[in-house]
This record gives structure tokens, sequence and C-alpha cells, in this order.
């Protein structure tokens, strides 16, 4: 007989017994860090519509790249995402709204990237990663080459606010990455943005990436 | 939140509405391992666990004159290092760990083999499940605290809970036989 409740006790007795925790003076230092940053974002929030709309401007400025490599002509799209391929090779990626997926791929593509892209707006509240990422009549099967460089072929922050970073030359040969876009799966949307990104490396193949 | 809720953190000092440092030290104190160890529970890796909670308590500090310690800190604490935790985008720097925090076992458990069994069917748990039988069985939550805390409906929890059982059941036996080991439990205690 197997008591759950004695099991998971002992489950998170031990856990609890290898915890390492910082500091207390530590944890609040970074915390009266986090509430200065916050203060200042709040301060930046009273200032006027029209400035902020000027660093917004500034800011899209400075994203444009400066040197386009691209062999299409329009790669900024500012609806339901943008990509953006820098001088390095690199393409940054945001998404803002569940819409076009099968131009975003079609535009990654072109960038050298072997991708494949599903956009999931439902409710997936309660689905596992694992189930997510498996959708039925997913064209794609995980990379046989294991996972371990996925970490290498996207960096960067958030596609949904920041944007992500996406290295065609870490991708492995023989393998293209998946981007699943759903719903977020938490309770609350993080920054306010409800959606959630999970990528993973696949095997290419023209159904699955086109190559 | 009422209930077992208000019961699980004792704050020292009562008196004011919100932690002061000292207060708050303690209260780190106290309750850092023990989350720690109701995260695991819930997520399946310890160091996903420990770094969650750990970022909670940051953000729980910074928030702490929005966080009154009469209403659980606690149950705040632990319901954003889930979110923290559950957060696909921290996993998704990591996208070999999100694969194997769903499907697959590590091999660094104890070496009680019925043990390690139990780990590795509790990981195979849809994650939502894993939570809902950690808040009750191990935070002693009732269902409709579960519901509270977690966003869902009663009968959102209760199917999850009896999920989640049939689910290890099989996962440890092969089948969801009668005279299960893994016994229903009542699922609306309190």
């Amino acid at each position: 007989m197997v008591d759950l409740t004695s099991e998971l006790r002992q489950l998170a007795d031990d856990a609890a017994c290898q915890a390492r925790p910082l500091p207390a003076a530590e944890v609040i230092r970074r915390g009266d860090r986090r509430h200065r940053r916050s203060t200042s974002r709040l301060s930046l929030g009273g200032l006027s519509a029209t400035a902020v709309i000027a660093a917004v401007i500034i800011g899209l400025i400075a994203l444009l790249p400066t040197s386009h490599q691209a062999s299409h002509p329009a790669h900024a799209q500012l609806a339901a995402w943008t990509v953006v391929k820098q001088a390095d090779g690199t393409v940054l990626v945001k998404i803002r709204e569940f819409r076009d997926p099968a131009g975003l791929q079609a535009t990654l593509r072109a960038d050298g990237i072997p991708a494949s892209i599903k956009f999931m707006p439902a409710n997936l509240a309660g689905k596992s990663p694992w189930t997510i990422v498996h959708f039925t009549g997913n064209p794609c099967q995980e990379y046989s080459g294991g996972e371990g460089q996925a970490q290498y072929v996207v960096t960067g922050g958030s596609p949904f606010t920041a944007g992500m970073f996406i290295h065609p030359s870490a991708i492995p040969s023989g393998a293209g990455v998946q981007f699943v876009v759903s719903s977020y799966v938490g309770y609350y949307p993080q920054n306010g943005v409800p959606m959630d990104l999970w990528e993973w490396l696949v095997q290419a193949s023209p159904q699955c990436t086109g190559t | 939140m009422t209930g077992r809720l208000a019961a699980a953190p004792s704050i020292p000092g009562e008196g004011g509405d919100t932690l002061d440092r000292e207060e708050f030290t303690s209260f780190y104190a106290l309750s850092f391992p023990r989350l720690v160890g109701q995260l695991y529970a819930m997520t399946g890796d310890q160091a996903e666990a420990q770094d969650a909670v750990q970022e909670a308590f940051v953000r729980a500090w910074a928030r702490r004159r929005t966080i009154d310690r009469d209403q659980a800190p606690e149950a705040w604490v632990r319901v954003t290092a889930w979110r923290i935790a559950a957060s696909r985008w921290r996993r998704a720097r990591n996208g070999a760990r999100l694969m194997l925090l769903t499907a697959r076992p590590e091999s660094t458990e104890g070496p009680d083999p019925g043990r390690v069994a139990f780990v590795d069917a509790l990981r195979k748990l849809p994650a939502e499940q894993r939570r809902a039988l950690a808040l009750y069985h191990l935070c002693d939550l009732t269902v409709d605290q579960i519901a509270a805390e977690t966003g869902a409906r009663p009968g959102t929890v209760k199917a999850r809970l009896a999920r989640g059982r049939q689910m290890l059941r099989i996962y440890l036996w092969g089948s969801d036989r009668a005279g299960n080991r893994v016994p229903d439990q009542e699922v609306s205690h309190g």
C-alpha cells in the first residue's frame, strides 16, 4: 500500500533538507533593488503621452537594421509579429497577436531558419508542456540528436516583450526549430502578455520545416 | 483565504499590516525549506523549486507593503513561486529540461526503489495534477482552497486529483485495477 500523503511528505521533507537558501540579507537587497526598478517604471508612467510616443518611435528606429542582408525586401511587420534579420545573421522575433503563423513561418524560413510555427490561441490552462508540443496533427518529430543545443539556438528575452534572438548557425545539421505559441497556461499573464511560447528542436523535413 | 491557509505560516510580531525586516527574516527562515519541499512535489525538479522559491521571496520583500501578513503570506509566496516555475518563458531557455521535467525521470533519487518509482510516476503527471495533489496532500488545503489558489473551479480540482491518482496507479502498476494501492482518498475534506 502506497500512502500518497506519506510519500509526498517524505519527498518534500527530503527536498526541504537539501534547500540552500540565500542569506536573508541578500534576498532583502535584491528585493529592494527590484522595488526600486518597479518604482522607476511607475515614475516613467507619469511622463506625458507625447514623450512616451517619442520614446517608442526612437526605439523602433533603433530596432531597424543598419545593414540588411535579407533576400526579401520587407522584414519588419509591426502588426501581429516582427522579424528583423541582424547583420550578424541572428534574427530578432517579436510576437504580438495570434495571427498569420504561416507568414511568420515563411519569413523565418526565408531568413534561413528551418522553422515550424503553430499558433494555439485556445485556452490551454492545465495542459502540460508535453501535451502542448505534441498537439494533434503536429507534422514535426523531436530531434533525435537531443535538445541540448536548443539553449544556443534561441536566446534573449520574451518574444512578447523584449524579443528573442534565433541563431541559425547554432541549429544542428538535420534539425529545425518548432515554435508553439499558446495562450498563457499559468493563471496570470506575465507582464500582462497572455501568451506563452514553447520551442524545441525537431527533425528537419519537408512537411515540418520545409527542407 | 481562510481555514488551513491562514494557519500555515506563523509570522512573529503580530500587530502591523506589513512585514518589517526582522519579521521577514524570520518568515523567510521558517518558510523557505517548507516551500521548496512543496514546490519540489509540484514541479519534480529540486533546482527549479529552489530557484522559484528564492525568486518569490525576493518579490515578496519588494512587495511587502502590499502583502498583508494576516492573509497567509506563505500562500502568496507559494503561488508566486509556482507562477515563476510554470512560466514557459523561463523554461524555454532550457528546452531539454522542459522535456525531462515532464516526461523523463532523473536518476539521482535515493536508493529506495519504491521511492524512485514513485518519484518517476509523479513526474509523469501533468503539472496541474501534480500541483493539485501536492496542495491537497502536502499543504492540507481543501478543494475549495485549492480552487482559490489555482484559479480553477472546484470541479476541475476534483477531476485533477482523481485523474492524478488514477494515473499514478497506472504508472506504478501498469493498470488502474480495483484494489489498487493508491487509495482514492476523499477529496472534499475540511
